[in-house]
């Protein structure tokens, strides 16, 4: 069963590598990278003008759109903003107001996106760190060993430790786009029908 | 008397069909399945199973349910009357997505982390063979007939043909990055492959392993990069094809003759895998995400609930 497991994985091999996308070493994270959160990704038609122009809408997003705010705290403020407002306001300042927490989210998201990359680069320096330090061990008379060994042992510690946190920093961006959608529905949901 | 309740009963069928049925989905970050009434909509139970469920696939006979349970590196068996885990089956490493062969006793797994295809025998719980393919195997999708398998590997960018009597890999097709879903049509004549990074499908022939169409998607306001066709599903007379756009929160319908995009409709975040209703009257959809259930109105085309269920929802499969 082993050998031909192995003959048939060579042969899938050179058409396998010819077939590999431009890896982005920059982007550890299994989602794929998407730019932006596009309007038209949430909202049915698209919303204009600038939301920064309406000083209840400014005030509204300004307590909604920063990153510790929890979805439900957000959600009972939209609704709060929409309760005292006629049909024609809420027509008018509801997609003012998802356009400002749209654009106010990109902004975020793409702040932890610039950290996610750092991080990415650092542990490609960390990475050949370690494997420096491997073949140095490697080639040190035994008396340097034990120096060499505590310090290859902490940089692939730390390389470990920053992987896992890699992990979790990738659901940060998820994470904010669940909480705009959440926004988004609820916004949608006080729209005047018909 | 009795023959007038008969016909009463009968009458109210048609009515009651689409209705009866059982939808079960499988959330990837609770390690359970939700189970809902196709009734009311309404989740009726929480089923705990193994870690990071992601494919389900049902028995032919609707009594258990195969769930590839990725981080426990098994397939637990749901019994859907006692709905417990009452099994598990062997798997390669991180099983991902599984289908049935049509003698409703080999199932076919794809095993994310191992680069394997595994067959497993489904009454007796042991593996019958494991066949090598490209790297991050995943889509799963078996010919009507039963005589071939395609699996689809998200690194590798390939197609593999797999005859299911030797186990060996009779074609590989070259398609859009990262492939996640292959389906064949009912008529067994062609397949589509789905691919997330690519953006796009491929239609690959049965005649001579050849891809003989592509189809890409755009949505005016939304990124190219969020546009990540991933489930497939076709309508009930397999005129439309239904896909998963992922973070575009969008399902696209493709007309299976003329390959057009013809309607792209809202739906939850990151919809990922997609089930037709018993009747083929409703689309559900899983929007990892938003966490929810969308039940899409076909003929209305257009989404008339949400439901709310576990943590990233992934798979979707129906039970009549």
């Amino acid at each position: 069963m082993r050998l031909p497991r192995i003959a048939a994985l060579l042969l899938l091999l050179p058409v396998a590598a010819a077939a590999q996308p431009h890896p982005d070493p920059d982007w550890p994270c299994v989602q794929r990278y998407v730019p932006e959160i596009g309007a038209a990704a949430l909202w049915p038609e698209a919303p204009g003008g600038d939301w920064q122009d309406d000083p209840g809408v400014a005030a509204l997003v300004g307590r909604i759109a920063p990153r510790p705010v929890e979805a439900e705290q957000g959600l009972a403020a939209i609704r709060d903003f929409a309760a005292p407002l006629d049909a024609a306001a809420r027509r008018r300042l509801l997609p003012l107001a998802f356009r400002g927490v749209l654009e106010e989210t990109n902004r975020q998201r793409d702040a932890v996106i610039d950290q996610i990359r750092r991080y990415a680069r650092r542990q490609h320096d960390l990475a050949g760190r370690v494997r420096e330090l491997e073949a140095a061990l490697r080639a040190a008379p035994p008396p340097a060993r034990e120096e060499l060994e505590q310090r290859r042992f902490f940089a692939a510690k730390t390389y470990a430790d920053a992987e896992r946190m890699l992990r979790y920093a990738c659901e940060v961006p998820v994470r904010l786009e669940g909480r705009l959608g959440a926004y988004a529905r609820a916004m949608q949901a006080a729209m005047p029908q018909g | 008397m009795p023959r007038i309740l008969t016909l009463l009963a009968l009458l109210a069928l048609p009515l009651a069909g689409a209705r009866a049925e059982t939808i079960m989905v499988s959330n990837e970050k609770d390690n359970s399945i939700t189970v809902l009434d196709g009734a009311t909509l309404k989740p009726v139970r929480t089923v705990k199973v193994g870690e990071r469920p992601r494919g389900i696939v049902l028995s032919q006979d609707g009594r258990f349910l195969y769930v590839c349970a990725g981080d426990s590196d098994r397939v637990d068996v749901v019994d859907t009357t006692s709905w417990k885990v009452v099994r598990h089956l062997p798997s390669g490493s991180d099983p991902e997505r599984a289908a049935l062969h049509p003698d409703g006793r080999r199932l076919y797994v794809a095993n994310e982390d191992d680069n394997l295809v595994t067959v497993v025998d489904v009454e007796r719980g042991v593996v019958l063979q494991e066949i090598p393919v490209g790297v991050e195997p995943e889509g799963m999708g078996l010919s009507p007939d039963g005589r071939y398998v395609v699996n689809t590997s998200e690194t590798t960018n390939m197609a593999h043909v797999i005859d299911t009597g030797s186990g060996k890999i009779i074609a590989n097709i070259l398609v859009g990055a990262r492939p996640r879903y292959a389906l064949w049509q009912p008529d067994g004549k062609r397949f589509w492959v789905s691919s997330e990074i690519g953006g796009t499908l491929s239609l690959i022939s049965a005649e001579d392993w050849k891809v003989v169409a592509q189809v890409g998607f755009s949505i005016p306001g939304v990124p190219r990069e969020a546009i990540q066709p991933v489930g497939m599903a076709f309508s009930r007379d397999a005129g439309k094809l239904f896909v998963a756009l992922g973070p575009a929160n969008r399902v696209a319908v493709v007309d299976v003759a003329t390959r057009e995009v013809q309607r792209m409709l809202l739906v939850g975040q990151r919809v990922w895998n997609l089930a037709l209703s018993a009747d083929g009257t409703r689309l559900y959809t899983t929007n990892g995400v938003s966490n929810d259930l969308s039940v899409l109105d076909i003929e209305a085309m257009r989404v008339t609930r949400s439901v709310p269920v576990g943590q990233s929802p992934w798979g979707v499969v129906v039970k009549p």
